[in-house]
């Protein structure tokens, strides 16, 4: 039987598929129904011929009595290896032939002139056999058999030997020979049809089988939905990547996916059998420009064939890109309209027909981009808990160390009421009694300014650094904001350069809360039908420092004059243009909280304004830039 | 004749909600206290005699001193500072800050911990380390109790 570890497992040969026992019995069938004899020779890939007999179960069944004796080594040495000689020649052509025409029936004269026909089986597309039958008085009469049979062991054939009578009987028999009904061809079609259809249903059952046993051994390395970090979960799905490259004989297959849900940039979540230096610096994976549809995905109903024809190549964007192009099978994923993620398999080591692996392919993706996501769902969640659980011990320590003052007041005043010896000192307690009271007003008030703002509490050991493609975060969070721009008349633009950013160990949440909050800022106090672009750039400069990526967000508004720009990045700091233009003021805690979290990352937050000789019915604009510098190491 | 007036360290950073107590403890005990988490405390206790600390396991790296200006407090390397207090206990009791004068604070001076944690992951890590604080005060606590603990350990 064909080899389980050889997907697509491209038929080779018929006894691979059926075996040799079951196919003799098959054979003795087709026999019987045609009433002639029936030979099925055996494809060879490496010989690219058919030369392997497999002869019916019973020997020489239904055999024309002449065919019967000119191969019945007894009488005449030789014969029968010379029939079988020129019958693996005969098919050799056959098979030309049907490369040439398509034609899988073939008629033709053999060697000694009588009529024979072959019929091509395929599997899969693909020659596996070719049925022989035949033996019949051609209609041509039998003169060329008998001059055949009259040059038998002379220079025609001079290997055959058989005596007189031997040949004389075969002149006789060859009178007997009956011509070819007029339905053979069909009749035989059906015969070939009935081994061809019994092999692709075997063939078909076998490849589902072990492609069902690789997807469940695929769900079964335990891991991934355990990954207690992205650096993990990365490493997991590292792992069921491997077994997919060895099955699937491929040279590389990376896994792109969304980092957080509804992302359409999607990041390299993990990959195996690429160059280092292509490894180090991936590309990503743009569900929109790939035309890949927002909602209802199903990739069950996609057309992969045709879509990575057409666009599906032209989602991989950004570093190395150019790389993927001999990729040819890449394979959308996803979880809902949450979770988007494609599969890429590198040059394989047999072409594939996309359309007809669609079904097992979209299995696999689906597979493992229901394992890759499963594994950021729990992690988030398990993120989200220690959060709140961080929060409530930070409140509890807040509640707990708040009222130590609180006590210690109720204590002084508990201890000077036991102590007195007559006179209290009935102002000292007074005094003591309102610290209390304000103590517990302020600890109210401290413990809802927790509760409120607990994101803000940043410190790089409170941050979950991962390694991330800051294209994916800058391109995921900037589109996020693009219809909220919309709404309230700006444009957002995403310069190319921001998909050329390189990987960075991020709070990827966190970071991109940051980079929010600007564009927010943008959105918020840039004059109405405008612009806002968001762009990057490396900064080299100093070759002695690492390198650091740039982001800006640029917009057109009022001017933040220079007293403001060194106090807008402090907590409660309110936008001043804000009043000015008749919008509501903000606490000013988003450009608090992206300093500190840029901050957290050893970075940089900054703000220019540059005046321009734009005049607005607001008054002047000015174009206001709030870069972030983040250190690429 | 008046009795020698003992000297205790309250290594704590927040100054705002422990000043109270440190001046309570100073009226009616008449013991010294001083509140601090300066970075330069442990230098100073090899050479002056604390004769007992009330100690605080978090110490964050800077607070406000009474005037308001930032203090660089209490830090060692690649210590977290929810930890920074355990860390200074552990390294009193190896006698890291004495020196051999015998002039300074002894490794064995009496300490009490207080904590606002409200788990028992304090005392269990106190138990990890191996250390053994001569009194453990939960945040709030009763005055009362501070003031008969510390009495206790001074033997007064």
């Amino acid at each position: 039987m064909f080899r389980k570890d050889r997907w697509p497992f491209t038929p080779v040969c018929l006894s691979e598929i059926i075996s040799r026992e079951r196919l003799a019995v098959i054979e003795s069938g087709c026999c019987e129904r045609l009433g002639r004899a029936l030979t099925i020779l055996d494809y060879d890939p490496d010989l690219d011929e058919f030369v392997d007999r497999i002869e019916s179960i019973n020997e020489k069944q239904r055999y024309e009595k002449f065919c019967g004796l000119l191969r019945d080594e007894k009488r005449v040495q030789g014969g029968d290896n010379t029939c079988k000689v020129w019958d693996m020649g005969r098919a050799k052509i056959s098979l030309q032939e049907f490369r040439r025409s398509g034609n899988m029936f073939r008629s033709f004269r053999c060697h000694m002139g009588l009529h024979d026909m072959t019929y091509l089986i395929q599997v899969g597309q693909r020659p596996v056999a070719i049925l022989f039958s035949g033996q019949y008085r051609p209609v041509e009469g039998i003169d060329l058999i008998e001059e055949k049979v009259r040059a038998l062991g002379t220079d025609h054939h001079s290997r055959v030997k058989l005596d007189e009578s031997t040949r004389q009987e075969l002149l006789s028999l060859a009178e007997e020979l009956p011509p070819a009904p007029e339905d053979i061809r069909d009749r035989l079609k059906r015969e070939a049809e009935h081994i061809q259809s019994l092999a692709e249903a075997e063939y078909e059952r076998s490849k589902h089988q072990w492609e069902q046993d690789f997807l469940e051994s695929l769900r079964e390395p335990a891991g991934v939905d355990e990954a207690d970090s992205l650096g993990k979960l990365r490493q997991s799905l590292r792992g069921l990547l491997k077994i997919v490259q060895t099955f699937c004989r491929c040279q590389y297959v990376v896994f792109f996916g969304s980092v957080r849900e509804g992302d359409t940039v999607l990041a390299p979540m993990a990959e195996v059998g690429l160059p280092p230096k292509i490894a180090r610096n991936l590309p990503h994976f743009n569900w929109k420009k790939a035309n890949l549809p927002l909602r209802g995905f199903d990739v069950r109903t996609w057309d992969i064939a045709d879509w990575n024809r057409q666009s599906g190549p032209r989602g991989i964007r950004g570093d190395n890109s150019e790389y993927f192009t001999e990729a040819k099978c890449i394979v959308p994923t996803s979880l809902g309209d949450r979770y988007r993620g494609a599969l890429v398999l590198g040059p394989l080591a047999e072409e594939i027909d996309l359309q007809r692996e669609q079904r097992f392919l979209a299995e696999m993706a689906d597979t493992i981009g229901s394992l890759a996501f499963t594994g950021l769902e729990v992690l988030y969640l398990e993120r989200e808990r220690r959060r709140w659980q961080s929060t409530a011990m930070l409140l509890t320590h807040q509640l707990r160390t708040g009222l130590t003052p609180i006590t210690t007041q109720i204590g002084r005043v508990k201890r000077m009421l036991e102590r007195s010896k007559g006179g209290l000192d009935t102002s000292r307690i007074s005094d003591l009694l309102s610290k209390a009271e304000t103590l517990s007003i302020q600890l109210a008030q401290g413990a809802r300014e927790t509760l409120d703002g607990h994101v803000l509490q940043v410190e790089p050991e409170d941050l979950d650094f991962e390694r991330c493609p800051l294209s994916v975060l800058v391109m995921n969070c900037a589109t996020g904001f693009i219809e909220d721009a919309e709404r309230k008349g700006r444009t957002l633009e995403i310069d190319n350069s921001v998909e050329s950013l390189p990987e960075a160990e991020v709070d990827v949440a966190r970071l991109t809360i940051a980079l929010g909050n600007m564009i927010e800022n943008a959105i918020k106090y840039s004059y109405p039908n405008t612009k806002i672009f968001i762009r990057s750039h490396l900064d080299l400069t100093d070759s002695t420092e690492l390198a650091v990526a740039v982001v800006e967000v640029d917009d057109l508004g009022l001017e933040i004059p220079d007293e403001e720009r060194q106090r807008i990045f402090e907590q409660g700091t309110r936008g001043l243009t804000a009043a000015k233009m008749g919008y509501t003021t903000g606490s000013g805690l988003g450009l608090w909280e992206a300093r500190a979290v840029v901050a957290a990352h050893e970075g940089e937050i900054d703000v220019r304004c540059d005046r321009t000789s734009i005049r607005r019915r607001e008054g002047r604009a000015y174009h206001v830039v709030f870069s972030i510098r983040i250190p690429i190491g | 004749m008046r009795r020698k007036q003992k000297k205790i360290l309250l290594f704590e950073e927040d100054f705002e909600s422990m000043r109270d107590l440190k001046e309570h403890l100073e009226e009616e005990m008449e013991w010294d206290i001083e509140l601090t988490a300066d970075r330069s405390l442990l230098e100073r206790l090899g050479h002056e005699r604390f004769d007992l600390i009330v100690v605080d396991l978090m110490i964050r790296p800077t607070s406000l001193d009474a005037d308001g200006r930032e203090v660089q407090n209490v830090h060692f390397d690649g210590v977290n500072w929810h930890k920074i207090g355990l860390e200074f206990l552990q390294r009193l009791r190896e006698g890291k800050f004495s020196e051999k004068s015998g002039l300074g604070t002894s490794p064995d001076v009496p300490v009490i911990v207080l904590s606002a944690v409200a788990n028992d992951s304090v005392t269990n890590e106190l138990k990890e380390e191996d250390i053994h604080p001569n009194g453990y005060l939960e945040k709030p606590f009763r005055l009362d109790e501070l003031i008969e603990k510390i009495h206790e350990l001074l033997q007064e």
